[in-house]
């Protein structure tokens, strides 16, 4: 039934219980002579009851377990993406000093310079180097405990090493990256491996 | 009732990516989230992917939450445009209230229970925002302030979209005979 009294506003702000008092005092005596805003009313507690009854029940514990996995998977991956740039740049720096030739005394490339060393010749010295610091510091910590440490001779670093630890620097980075994408993409899915198919809860 | 917020150090927190903090926000809103997914779709797995899919949007999003503005309202937008927008892509209405009010869990007595069927129905085939409205005024008694807040209107055009929502819900129902 409709009302033709033009309060269908006013009925809808009295159900509500957006009106002030006073105007809801005089509203309640308008209802009494008005059958439309009565039933309009009723109308309405009629569509909020029937929305009542439709209660999905409690949050399914497979919901709760992907909502709760979103971030836990998620942080991580940010943190991986970080090792992985830390890796690639340190690849990257292996590799330029494999690669790339040394001017002989400043240790600057130098392309064309007639006095160039091998790049590879040049980092078995900088290994050499690093094995004869390791080797006096050894001497000193030998001469201080009075114990005899075997360190043994100076181990040089050789072109063959630093090329197999660039090579794993690559393959882990390519790792890193797999699996947090791996398990972005299982987190978007869900907790488990085959998230899609724990969508049934009934 | 009123939107619940939660508190501004934990929403930083978890802004900054803590787990813990996200987790917080979760414990704090999926009920309110699943609760109105469902009561868009009418469907308990659609309501499961769109819960599930604001959540995901909040964590990508969560950059572009101004802590000066209220967490409650702003997610909320944002939990309101997810469900709608899925509800308009999909197309499963047709057999919403039978395949789904068995889904319910307390159900009608028989003789009111076509009544509120056709309720039901005619709530299912109102445009995404008006059910929105209807929603979040019915089922989360919210003010008219708060529903702008979340849907980004004045307070006026609530009042007028639910008041239109109400009027077709009535002229459907008085046309199949429910008292509405």
């Amino acid at each position: 039934m409709r009302s033709a009294c033009g309060r269908g506003s006013d009925a809808q702000e009295y159900f509500d219980g957006a009106m002030d008092a006073e105007k809801s005092r005089e509203f309640r005596l308008h209802l009494e002579g008005c059958p439309g805003c009565r039933a309009r009313i009723e109308g309405y507690g009629a569509i909020g009851a029937a929305l009542s009854d439709l209660n999905p029940g409690p949050v399914p514990a497979v919901l709760h377990e992907r909502l709760m996995g979103i971030v836990p998977v998620a942080a991580p991956r940010r943190v991986r993406i970080w090792a992985a740039a830390a890796l690639l740049a340190a690849s990257s720096v292996l590799f330029w000093l494999m690669f790339m030739p040394f001017s002989a005394g400043t240790g600057m490339p130098n392309p064309g310079d007639g006095g160039l060393l091998s790049p590879v010749r040049e980092l078995n010295r900088i290994g050499g180097m690093v094995g004869e610091n390791v080797e006096s510091v050894a001497s000193s910590v030998r001469d201080f405990a009075e114990v005899d440490l075997d360190i043994g001779a100076a181990v040089p670093l050789e072109g063959g090493t630093l090329a197999a630890v660039f090579a794993a620097m690559v393959a882990a980075t390519a790792f890193v990256n797999a699996a947090a994408y791996r398990r972005y993409r299982a987190a978007a899915r869900g907790p488990a491996a085959g998230g899609m198919t724990e969508r049934r809860t009934t | 009732m009123s939107l619940p917020e939660p508190r501004s150090e934990v929403v930083e927190r978890a802004r900054r990516g803590d787990p813990q903090a996200f987790g917080e926000i979760v414990r704090i809103y999926e009920r309110m989230v699943y609760n109105f997914a469902f009561r868009m779709s009418f469907n308990r797995e659609d309501a499961i992917d769109m819960t599930q899919e604001v959540f995901l949007r909040l964590f990508r999003n969560f950059g572009k939450f101004e802590p000066s503005r209220g967490f409650g309202a702003w997610f909320m937008r944002l939990a309101v445009n997810v469900c709608i927008n899925e509800r308009r892509g999909r197309t499963r209405r047709s057999s919403l209230v039978q395949a789904d009010s068995a889904e319910c869990e307390s159900r009608p007595a028989a003789t009111a229970e076509i009544g509120k069927d056709r309720i039901l129905r005619a709530v299912a085939d109102l445009n995404p925002s008006y059910r929105a409205v209807v929603m979040l005024r019915y089922i989360e008694d919210l003010s008219y302030g708060e529903v702008g807040r979340i849907l980004g209107l004045p307070e006026g055009t609530v009042k007028n979209r639910l008041f239109r929502a109400r009027e077709v819900l009535r002229a459907r129902l008085e046309k199949v005979g429910v008292d509405g």
